[in-house]
């Protein structure tokens, strides 16, 4: 049910919302076509469910103080009614450590994506607006950072910068940043064509209050798509440099760290690595539903 | 005070063709505005007429530095503003101000009403955040909009209320010039109607200047105190409204007038008889030697035309050709 | 030769139902010229894409009505049937001059027009099959080339190998009616004739309209906005507002002595050469998801009576117009 190919007429009529949000009437028509795409609710889903047991971790571990206390006596028990993930080896319960891991995840997951943001957007915008020397530049660092392939500059960094959890939130932000300099850039040429931008020129404003007030809210839906997708690949970088040693340091029950030491005792102790892996997996392709559903509402194409 | 409120002395404004294997070199010159002279006194609704690609708007925007001109003087309030820079120049942008063709294209999609008319405003610091706001609905009421429109952004409004919208804004500095670029050209013209009222109440209320560039004759008719025609970068007439419909000189402005579809009888007979101008408009970026009208000319004289650039001259009073037709009987 | 009866079409949208088209009617004779006037939104563009069914059909949905050209009922004719009778005995010239195809020069946009214009069941293969025949292809080249002279473009060889956007709007204008007229069709609807261009191109695309008017005997529809062209090209004119025929009559009369309010509003509204102060019309169109009932102009109307918003007025002959009013019941 497209609309996109009645009269003119009823442009007009529909512009009369009744929601007026940000977006206007276009939230409506978003959700509507969100809601029509069933894994990405379900990706939606998964991600209410993961901010629930991460802000809750501590009451719904069942044993919270897993996160670090070792019980050798209780050491690689496979999964029970008891320990239904099974212990790792130090005994500790595999399900709690996940759990607790998940505020990991997701807060070290946000705050990289944060950080890329907020370096990127504003370099896409200044290049995109301000252009020549400036956008040459920016764009060339860009390419750099593109031509290595992100986990392999993410590990450079890291090691460089000795191996910690917050190191390697810096080298993923810094290996992710570009992307976003790079879509805001191509939005921001676009836009700034617009005539709004320059009626706002000719009003006297300068080019800091045109970037941010007249050309970013028009750039932010590629940027939410963005954001989403690239969610779960924080994550799994962060995870992936965990599995490695070089990022959060064990006892953390960071997931990519559980699995990583858990490989060693592969296959015979099969739970730690596979369920820690798991939900990695699981969130991987949560955030890829939940980006894909997103931009199929925010930017539909031709049906 | 100066009688004139903007005067410009060979105003041009060119854009370098670029062309070659990389795109570098200049291979040509687009004169969009080509010398142009004009006196816009104040509270005078000055109208430049023309059809695309005339040079009209460019010429518009250069006037009130929104596009930087190539050359020539311009005076605004007796000051010279073509070179002015930075403060100065903020300072000058909140007299002068403009009304765009697209209302859809000019209001920021994303932007409430009251941001978009409180823009210019927060830009020049005019007032605190309270202020700003008993303003922006002082301003909303100026231009027959309810004030809960406030919260409304442009996609809920029709075309004719996004160019109140535009008005509005561009009353907000209180400004003593605006340049009105076809204000009302994408209207329906039972809206056009209720605009150009509104436009003319407002002038008469604040004492503002117009310069309105539009290719209908008929709003020039209605609105106008004083023509402008334009044709590839320069003016070929000038008159005041009234005279101008009743004596129109130039060729060109003969064609135009006889081109335009009009709906009563009484308007069909004081035009011209229709004339049908043959041969393709000529681009801005390949002016015709001579008058640049040659080409196409019903009364062309002869070779002057194709070789020497007719001054104007003052026909009437007040009534100025660039045609050989008239430079040399006067 | 062309009829529409009671003509009912709504739109099915996300928002709901709107009811666009209300009870239209309207009738064109052989030789003809007709205009269809009124502003933006008021459907006109939806009635020309029904008689010609190129409606999207969902969303659009024809509640009711009739459309009978030429003998024919076109609502419900076989698209087989359209096939032949779209572009052959009913062309539209379009308003927009985007609608050649930039990537393909207008010669083989022609040329291409031509071959499945003469055989409509054209398969791809039968297509790509035509191209290499040389025979075929000179012949319809010479044929394109006679179709552009016939419009007047000059130097037609040079446009055949033009693309679009090496071409002025006048040209382009050109070549969609000699496109429009190359099927001779015996009935034409011009949307928005000359609107994207200068008025002085206008007159001259106008012009050429008129005289191939003249020569072929065609009715022609001219769908506009613009008032002044359907008073100077047309012999009789319908004026419609949000989706209902307001007054029909002569052009002469029509401009000269509107009855119907809406009519003498938009008439009056037009700034004129000889001075006037046009004052407009109140208020905005209306939803066509809640239109207003009855006459769908009461709201903006300052001779509304009563019943006006009850019941939707009957056609009254007065002066050689037909208005749906109710002052003149």
């Amino acid at each position: 049910m497209r609309s996109n190919l009645s009269p003119s007429g009823m442009k007009r009529v529909k512009a009369i919302s009744r929601l007026d949000g940000f977006y206007g009437e276009e939230i409506r028509r978003m959700m509507y076509r969100f809601r029509r795409n069933k894994l990405s609710l379900l990706g939606l889903a998964w991600f209410v469910v993961l901010t629930f047991v991460a802000v809750f971790a501590y009451q719904l571990a069942p044993y919270p103080e897993d996160a670090s206390t070792p019980h050798f006596y209780e050491m690689f028990k496979p999964p029970s009614l008891e320990h239904l993930l099974g212990t790792d080896e130090a005994g500790r319960d595999v399900l709690s450590r996940i759990i607790i891991g998940s505020q990991i995840s997701v807060s070290t997951g946000l705050l990289v994506l944060l950080l890329a943001v907020t370096i990127g957007v504003p370099a896409g915008l200044a290049s995109g607006y301000v252009g020549g020397a400036l956008d040459a530049f920016v764009m060339r660092v860009a390419d750099v950072i593109f031509s290595i392939p992100p986990l392999v500059l993410a590990l450079c960094v890291t090691v460089v910068l000795t191996p910690s959890l917050e190191h390697s939130m810096i080298a993923i932000a810094f290996a992710h940043w570009p992307w976003y300099a790079r879509i805001v850039r191509g939005e921001v040429l676009h836009v700034k064509e617009e005539g709004y931008v320059e009626a706002a020129r000719s009003l006297g404003a300068s080019t800091p209050y045109i970037a941010f007030m007249e050309i970013l809210p028009n750039v932010l839906t590629p940027i939410i798509v963005r954001m989403s997708l690239d969610l779960g690949y924080a994550i799994l970088i962060l995870a992936a440099l965990g599995f490695l040693g070089l990022g959060a340091r064990p006892p953390t029950p960071e997931w990519g760290t559980i699995a990583g030491v858990g490989r060693v005792h592969l296959p015979s102790r099969w739970w730690i690595t596979t369920f820690s892996g798991l939900a990695i997996f699981i969130t991987v392709l949560a955030s890829n539903l939940l980006g894909d559903g997103l931009r199929d509402a925010l930017e539909p194409q031709v049906e | 005070m100066t009688e004139n409120l903007l005067q410009t002395k060979g105003l041009t404004k060119t854009y370098p063709i670029k062309g070659g294997l990389l795109g570098t070199k200049r291979i040509g010159t687009l004169r969009a505005v080509d010398g142009v002279d004009v006196e816009i006194r104040r509270k005078q609704k000055y109208a430049i007429v023309g059809e695309s690609g005339c040079g009209k708007t460019t010429f518009g925007k250069s006037a009130i530095r929104v596009l930087d001109p190539s050359s020539g003087e311009i005076w605004f309030d007796g000051t010279e503003i073509s070179k002015l820079r930075g403060e100065s120049l903020k300072r000058l942008r909140a007299m002068c101000q403009m009304v765009y063709q697209d209302p859809s294209g000019s209001l920021n999609p994303r932007r409430r009403v009251k941001d978009i008319i409180g823009a210019p405003l927060h830009i020049h610091r005019v007032c605190s955040q309270v202020e700003q706001r008993e303003r922006v609905k002082e301003l909303l009421n100026l231009v027959e909009l309810p004030s809960d429109y406030l919260y409304r952004y442009p996609s809920a409004l029709s075309g004719g209320e996004k160019q109140r919208v535009g008005v509005a804004r561009a009353l907000a500095l209180h400004p003593k010039f605006i340049v009105l670029d076809e204000p009302t050209s994408s209207l329906d013209v039972s809206v056009q109607a209720k605009v150009l009222r509104l436009l003319k109440r407002l002038q008469t209320e604040f004492e503002l200047t117009y310069l309105l560039i539009t290719h209908d004759l008929g709003v020039v008719r209605n609105f106008s105190d004083r023509v402008a025609v334009m044709y590839l970068g320069k003016f070929v007439e000038m008159a005041p409204t009234e005279t101008f419909f009743g004596l129109h000189l130039h060729p060109y402005s003969k064609a135009l007038l006889s081109a335009t579809p009009v709906v009563s009888d009484q308007e069909r007979r004081i035009m011209p008889k229709r004339i049908t101008l043959t041969g393709e408009v000529p681009s801005p970026s390949n002016i015709p030697d001579g008058c640049g009208f040659h080409t196409r000319c019903p009364e062309k004289k002869g070779d002057i035309c194709e070789k020497k650039r007719p001054d104007l001259v003052e026909v009437r009073a007040d009534h100025l050709v660039r045609c050989h037709l008239y430079l040399n009987k006067y | 030769m062309l009829r529409v009866e009671n003509l009912n079409v709504n739109f099915n949208t996300f928002d709901g139902q709107a009811r666009v088209i209300d009870g239209v009617s309207l009738h064109v004779q052989e030789k003809e010229t007709v205009g269809l006037v009124g502003e933006t939104g008021c459907g006109k563009s939806v009635v020309m894409k029904v008689i010609l069914r190129i409606l999207p059909i969902p969303p659009g949905e024809v509640a009711g009505g009739k459309v009978t050209f030429e003998g024919k009922d076109i609502l419900h004719s076989s698209e087989d049937e359209l096939r032949t009778i779209r572009g052959r005995s009913i062309s539209m010239i379009p308003q927009n001059l985007t609608s050649l195809n930039p990537t393909l020069t207008v010669g083989e946009q022609l040329t291409d027009t031509l071959v499945t214009r003469a055989n409509p069941d054209l398969s791809l293969v039968q297509y790509y099959r035509s191209r290499s025949d040389k025979e075929l292809c000179r012949e319809l080249r010479e044929k394109a080339v006679q179709i552009l002279r016939d419009v007047a473009l000059p130097s037609p060889e040079r446009v055949m190998k033009s693309y679009p956007f090496e071409l002025s709007g006048g040209m382009k204008q050109r070549i969609m009616i000699a496109m429009a007229l190359s099927g001779n069709p015996s009935l034409v609807l011009a949307d928005e004739p000359g609107t994207a261009l200068d008025v002085t191109t206008q007159n001259v695309i106008l012009e050429l309209l008129k005289t191939k008017t003249r020569e072929k005997g065609l009715s022609v529809i001219y769908v506009t906005h613009n008032l002044a062209v359907a008073a100077e090209n047309t012999q009789r004119t319908y004026v419609m507002y949000a989706g209902q025929i307001v007054e029909v009559a002569g052009s002469n009369s029509m401009f000269s002595d509107p009855k119907h309010p809406y009519s003498i509003g938009l008439i009056e509204s037009i700034p004129k050469l000889t001075g006037s102060d046009p004052q407009g019309i109140p208020g905005r169109i209306p939803s066509y998801y809640q239109p207003p009932s009855g006459c769908r102009f009461w709201p903006r109307c300052e001779h509304a009576l009563p019943i006006c918003k009850k019941e939707k007025p009957d056609s009254v002959k007065i002066d050689g117009h037909i208005v749906n009013c109710h002052l003149f019941d």
